[in-house]
């Protein structure tokens, strides 16, 4: 496999006749593999034809995507989707109003625990082998019984305070009862760091992304207990974000990046070979893993267990179809709840306001109409009602097909409803109402 | 016994976190060398809060994109085995300094209530030293770009030479003529087309 030096050559089709303001542009990403669609971008030509040169810059770690894009090291960032919001609002951390208009992909993490705290979940809940849902409930019984023995905290490690990692897993242990902030010890460890801490014994589990739950499977280091996907169906992860103030100092710019990137989705949906993006991930320079531990996931199969064979998921990192580059307000209104469920913001905010003023679905829909890639005419759906994909219709456009959106223990999300949701999450398994992170 | 405490109080234990250990250590030798007290270097992948938690840092100076920046971010926030809880140096306080930080790549952590006066100088000392390590790399990264150009360019004169059945002059010049149509360098160029006819060869 030879790693391209330079990018692919443009074909010399420009499709935009718009003036760019900034045709020189420095874009940060974190080498896992849902930087696909900008190394593809990049790859392909898409920059190119969208009349943007492009440095894609491998950044090690997410405060540091935070701090160059918000003081215009970087003009734009593979973001965690949380993370324009979080940084808008100045949650830990430099405050700058930052935006997003592209998605860049739904899934991609998973919960990895050691193989001696695997041995004891399923020995706690033998039916946990078969159905993953019940995997939280194995861990609180893991967690009692060594409550009852006087033993210390299971520690499990999260990349970022506000991440859907975060946030998932503690979702997946609440939903059980246990309480992710008095229960065990939750810190953050880069992803690349997680399988040798887990190794050595410093974590009894983490939620990462790939490759770095294929990676514990195969070094037989650890197990996966249940994938994001299983969590929620089709949830948010990672988006392209920008600083507010650059968005509207280039406009132009601005709307040629998603455009390229949202071809780059589109590309990488409708190939019907997975290899060629696999090699290009692996590279060195992106992510930096062998083609056939990347392969997996990106080619819609999980390794749950070493020795068989790998599931069949072909949902477990989706960057096309499902409307799944569409910054969807809804998402937004979801992370502010899980914002304030875990204490992050006060609970007085108004979770509207700040969707509205991070997630921009109408850039998205002037470059996605040009491109005649089709989009959702609302801002806002409901979460939590369909466990099988769905039509999405509108007035006046084509029917959109939606995946499925359900939680592991059934919740349903009305996003004009936020503090009725998550009043319903407190009182419920798991209602905890203090601690922070 | 008064006298002793405000010597002490007054010498700020300073951590310096990088990856690139030669910066890093000359970080800390500057830092020693103006007299402030540094109290730890990290270079590798540890576990920051265990080693924070040994050495009670008042400052943490880290390479801005260090993996171990994340785990700063979550100890900032809150963390029981540290009872003085450190938070990043962030625009409200400075925004020039912080600016001119970030584009040098490296970020301070301030244990809470330090004051502005007493830790800037320390700052100052490792952005400058952060922006004169750049300038170096950039020097050195254009030396070894203007290289990997010459290659290029002796590669693409050879592979024309051979299609072509022309002179070298004749290779060169024809290079150069597609350099100045697509307004790129010479070695750009010569760049693209040994890729080009490596896919198609």
């Amino acid at each position: 496999m030879i790693c391209p030096s330079t990018p692919r050559l443009s074909t010399g089709k420009k499709t935009t006749m718009m003036r760019i303001e900034k045709p020189i542009l420095r874009i940060g990403f974190v080498p896992l593999t849902d930087c696909a669609p900008l190394v593809v971008a990049q790859e392909m030509g898409f920059f190119t034809e969208e009349g943007l040169t492009v440095d894609l810059v491998r950044e090690g770690s997410w405060a540091g995507i935070r701090d160059k894009v918000a003081y215009g090291v970087f003009d734009a960032a593979q973001m965690l989707a949380p993370m324009p919001i979080a940084t808008t609002l100045g949650i830990a951390g430099v405050r700058k109003p930052t935006i997003t208009a592209l998605s860049l992909d739904l899934n991609g993490n998973a919960i990895t625990v050691s193989n001696t705290l695997y041995e004891q979940m399923g020995e706690a809940l033998p039916q946990m082998v078969q159905d993953r849902k019940l995997s939280a409930k194995a861990l609180k019984k893991v967690i009692d019984h060594r409550k009852a023995q006087g033993k210390d905290k299971l520690t499990f490690g999260i990349v970022f305070p506000t991440s859907m990692h975060n946030y998932e897993l503690r979702y997946w242990m609440a939903s059980a009862g246990i309480d992710p902030d008095h229960d065990v010890n939750l810190i953050v460890v880069p992803p690349p760091q997680m399988v040798s801490f887990l190794k050595d014994k410093q974590l009894d589990g983490y939620c990462v992304g790939e490759p770095w739950n294929t990676v514990a499977t195969l070094s037989k280091v650890g197990r996966t207990v249940i994938t994001g996907y299983e969590i929620w169906n089709n949830s948010p992860e990672k988006v392209l974000g920008v600083n507010s103030d650059w968005a509207d100092r280039n406009p132009n710019t601005h709307f040629a990046l998603i455009r390229a990137v949202l071809r780059a989705c589109d590309w990488i949906e409708k190939q019907e070979d997975c290899k060629p993006v696999v090699e290009l991930l692996a590279c060195e320079k992106y992510v930096g893993a062998l083609p056939e531990i990347i392969g997996l996931t990106m080619c819609g199969k999980y390794q749950f267990e070493l020795g068989k064979h790998p599931e069949l998921m072909p949902d477990f990192n989706v960057f096309g179809r499902f409307a799944a580059t569409f910054p969807w307000r809804s998402h937004a209104i979801w992370f502010v709840t899980q914002m304030k469920r875990w204490g992050q913001v006060p609970e007085d905010w108004d979770e509207r306001m700040i969707a509205e003023a991070t997630y921009r679905p109408e850039i998205y829909r002037a470059a996605a109409s040009e491109l005649g890639i089709n989009f959702p005419t609302q801002d806002y759906k409901a979460e939590g009602k369909h466990d099988q994909p769905w039509t999405l219709y509108s007035d006046d456009r084509d029917a959109l097909t939606m995946g499925s959106d359900v939680w592991m223990d059934g919740q349903v999300f009305d996003p004009a409803k936020p503090a009725e949701y998550l009043a319903r999450l407190r009182q419920g398994r798991g209602g905890v109402t203090s601690g922070k992170l | 016994m008064p006298q002793r405490y405000l010597k002490l109080a007054e010498a700020l234990k300073i951590m310096v976190v990088d990856e690139d250990a030669a910066r890093g250590r000359a970080l800390a030798n500057v830092l020693n060398d103006s007299g402030y007290k540094v109290v730890g270097l990290v270079l590798t992948g540890e576990y920051l809060p265990s080693v924070m938690a040994d050495a009670k840092p008042d400052v943490v100076l880290i390479d801005i994109s260090s993996p171990s920046r994340d785990t700063l971010e979550m100890v900032s926030s809150i963390h029981r085995d540290h009872k003085r809880p450190v938070v990043m140096f962030a625009s409200d306080d400075d925004e020039q300094t912080v600016q001119n930080a970030v584009e040098a790549g490296v970020s301070a952590y301030v244990a809470d209530g330090l004051s502005l006066a007493k830790f800037k100088p320390i700052f100052q000392v490792a952005i400058a030293h952060f922006q004169k390590h750049q300038s170096l790399e950039r020097e050195l990264s254009t030396a070894k770009s203007s290289l990997d150009e010459r290659k290029f360019i002796d590669r693409a004169k050879g592979l024309l030479m051979e299609k072509r059945n022309c002179s070298e002059t004749e290779a060169f010049s024809l290079l150069r003529k597609m350099a100045m149509d697509r307004k790129q360098r010479i070695g750009q160029v010569a760049q693209e087309l040994v890729e080009l006819l490596q896919i198609v060869n």
